[in-house]
């Protein structure tokens, strides 16, 4: 009992992972933009990533308590800053997760052999997406019981989250229209291995005072938890962790749960400073057909307590009778359903927008002409990203200010405001020497000082070879 | 110049994790935890008419039933319950006392804890009513871990006979309120 608390604890505490990528966004001398905008600028010939290398990504935080928040070593009691803890969040707090890993990944330009205006980018990546809201209400009745929350509904719909494995195999087409326009589209094939999904959970618990005793106790609950992938690795029988690695293998290459999805986008340069540039990202959907199990509880009952004297019933009905009743209907009340029923989960969609401001032409010392090849050396601009979650969107809204030094170095400050905190600095270098690029970002930087008390923490970094004419 | 590009990259990727730090923690603290809710739940209660000890015209001064209960012996309850009350609130508007006994019956049939509410007379027909607390702790808890039966019995104390005419009503409400603490 004590682990698992101690689990629920550190989850209190623990990072969420968002997927917003705001340093990788628009960052376009790094192949792997283009999955955050697939109508982005496309500034190479053709790359390939590194395989199991080209992207590595980990994102992590909360909207509440940190870890730091209860465990700080401070002489206070502990149960005092976990209650405290509890008591401070609400039920719109989240904890979420993500985790990328780039399996492979290229591109290379197509079209005529004098202006090659598209490109065509492929890969296929794991993906780890959890999110879960802060059960606030069961954590309250687990933490206080009802006695000093007479008249308070617990309500079932603080239990909702989402946990998805999966891979990804997509293949994305960009085109240049001309000097000012830039689409692309991404199709995507979602295979996935494992999911939970409960979202939609309603009705709770709610004691109040009664007229025929104390207190009337009523019951109304519609819980339900959908998983997919995940019974036939749990199954008693199943013992060989072998079999299970293989299994996943097999799930991780089209043989899961399939889906299809798609990412759009475009960039619109309104003069040779300003550019405007949009994306839409996972607009898609998982069926669930294999190795589904979901868990119900569907469930109405009252209790006000037992008549054990004059039983109501008039029909020669013992006070047992009357009570096994009771009890009857209290055990129906909660008994666990498991279906097989399949179901359809939609991806979250990610909205992201930004307008860029470039400037700061560099100039030649020997001519005082501008070469056309390097254009501009800054950029600032603002950021938005949305994402849609089960209770309400996430949005972030990022200020950033883009430099190039040298021929082979790219910087990117950022200053985000999100779900988490208001102070948000990131940052993220991209190197490029000869065709090898390494690139890597971290978000929040001011929380490093204390890692145990940052709401939100991401990283990111790959390696690719990028091969450029020019 | 590319040495000192490389230079100005290595510091800049590397600053990022060399400035992380923590300050301190003590997971061991966990070690502390309670978790202690407290749950109350209506129990027992009635609410009947002069007119119910009657059988077939002829008073009957003395009800008794009981329940067969499991709760006690979950596993759960077993390790988790550290103390239980039972609070009894009692109304009488009949002119007769009544003594309301619960027994707690063990699996070989033996009373292993029991108590008595009692409630006064209600000469003027008007309202009388107590409350008694029952608390559960120690060897009485242990009693009630043990519980498999509860036995009740309602008796009216001797008085003016009860007949048709008879008025008022006896009434009793309760609850039991449950500290359990989920870390033990």
């Amino acid at each position: 009992m004590r682990e698992i608390i101690l689990i629920i604890i550190l989850h209190i505490g623990l990072f969420t992972f968002s997927q917003n990528k705001q340093l990788l966004y628009g960052f376009s001398e790094i192949p792997q933009a283009l999955m955050q905008n697939p109508g982005g600028k496309v500034t190479n010939d053709w790359y390939v990533g590194v395989p199991l290398l080209s992207q590595i990504h980990v994102d992590l935080g909360t909207t509440g308590s940190t870890v730091y928040d209860v465990f700080s070593d401070d002489n206070i009691d502990f149960n005092d800053k976990l209650r405290t803890a509890v008591s401070s969040m609400n039920p719109n707090d989240f904890y979420t997760v993500n985790q990328q890993l780039e399996i492979f990944s290229g591109g290379v330009a197509v079209g005529n052999r004098f202006e090659k205006n598209e490109y065509l980018s492929f890969g296929l990546y794991q993906e780890l997406d959890f999110m879960l809201y802060f059960p606030k209400d069961f954590a309250t009745l687990a933490l206080e019981g009802n006695k000093n929350n007479i008249n308070q509904l617990f309500k079932a719909n603080h239990l909702s989250g989402t946990a998805d494995v999966l891979s990804v195999f997509h293949l994305g087409y960009n085109k240049k229209v001309n000097k000012k326009f830039t689409y692309g589209i991404r199709g995507k094939i979602y295979s996935s291995l494992a999911n939970i999904h409960s979202t939609k959970n309603k009705g709770g618990f709610i004691t109040t005072r009664g007229e025929d005793n104390y207190y009337d106790h009523e019951f109304d609950f519609g819980i339900a938890v959908q998983t997919s992938g995940i019974a036939s690795l749990i199954d008693d029988d199943n013992v060989d962790v072998n079999d299970n690695i293989d299994t996943l293998k097999k799930r991780a290459f089209f043989g899961g749960n399939l889906g299809l999805g798609v990412d759009l986008g475009f960039t619109y340069q309104l003069n040779n400073q300003w550019s405007l540039d949009a994306s839409v990202l996972d607009i898609g959907f998982i069926s669930h057909t294999k190795d589904v199990e979901n868990y119900v509880v569907n469930g109405e009952f009252t209790y006000s307590g037992v008549n054990p004297l004059f039983p109501e019933a008039e029909d020669g009905q013992t006070a047992d009778d009357y009570w096994d009743t009771i009890e009857d209907d209290f055990e129906d009340t909660f008994i666990v359903d498991t279906t097989r029923t399949k179901y359809t989960t939609w991806r979250p969609v990610k909205f992201n927008a930004s307008l860029n401001y470039a400037f700061g032409e560099k100039r030649s010392k020997t001519c005082s002409c501008i070469p056309d090849d390097t254009g501009y050396q800054n950029a600032v601009g603002l950021q938005l990203y949305g994402i849609n979650r089960p209770k309400q969107p996430q949005l972030a809204l990022t200020a950033y200010y883009y430099r190039r030094l040298f021929n082979g170095l790219r910087l990117k400050a950022a200053y985000t405001i999100d779900s988490y905190s208001f102070s948000n600095v990131g940052l993220g270098v991209s190197a490029h020497i000869w065709g090898a690029n390494f690139y890597i970002m971290a978000d929040n930087l001011l929380a490093y000082k204390n890692i145990y008390d940052a709401q939100h923490v991401s990283l990111q970094l790959g390696f690719n070879y990028i091969f450029k004419k020019k | 110049m590319n040495t000192f590009k490389y230079k100005i990259a290595f510091f800049l990727c590397s600053s990022m994790f060399i400035f992380s730090c923590t300050k301190s923690i003590d997971f061991n603290q966990v070690e502390d935890l309670e978790v202690t809710p407290e749950f109350e739940a209506s129990f027992i209660h009635f609410n009947e008419p002069a007119s119910r000890f009657l059988a077939n015209g002829v008073e009957v001064s003395t009800s008794q039933d009981f329940i067969d209960i499991e709760f006690f012996r979950y596993q759960f309850t077993s390790n988790h319950l550290k103390r239980v009350e039972l609070v009894f609130e009692t109304q009488n508007t009949i002119n007769r006392a009544f003594a309301f006994t619960i027994d707690f019956i063990d699996i070989t049939n033996t009373v292993v804890h029991s108590f008595t509410v009692q409630e006064n007379a209600s000469a003027d027909h008007t309202d009388t009513v107590s409350t008694y607390t029952e608390v559960f702790e120690n060897e009485d808890l242990l009693a009630l871990k043990q519980t498999v039966r509860i036995a009740y019995t309602l008796r009216l104390r001797n008085g003016t006979p009860i007949d048709t005419d008879s008025l008022g009503r006896v009434a009793c409400k309760s609850y039991a309120a449950f500290q359990i603490n989920l870390v033990d």
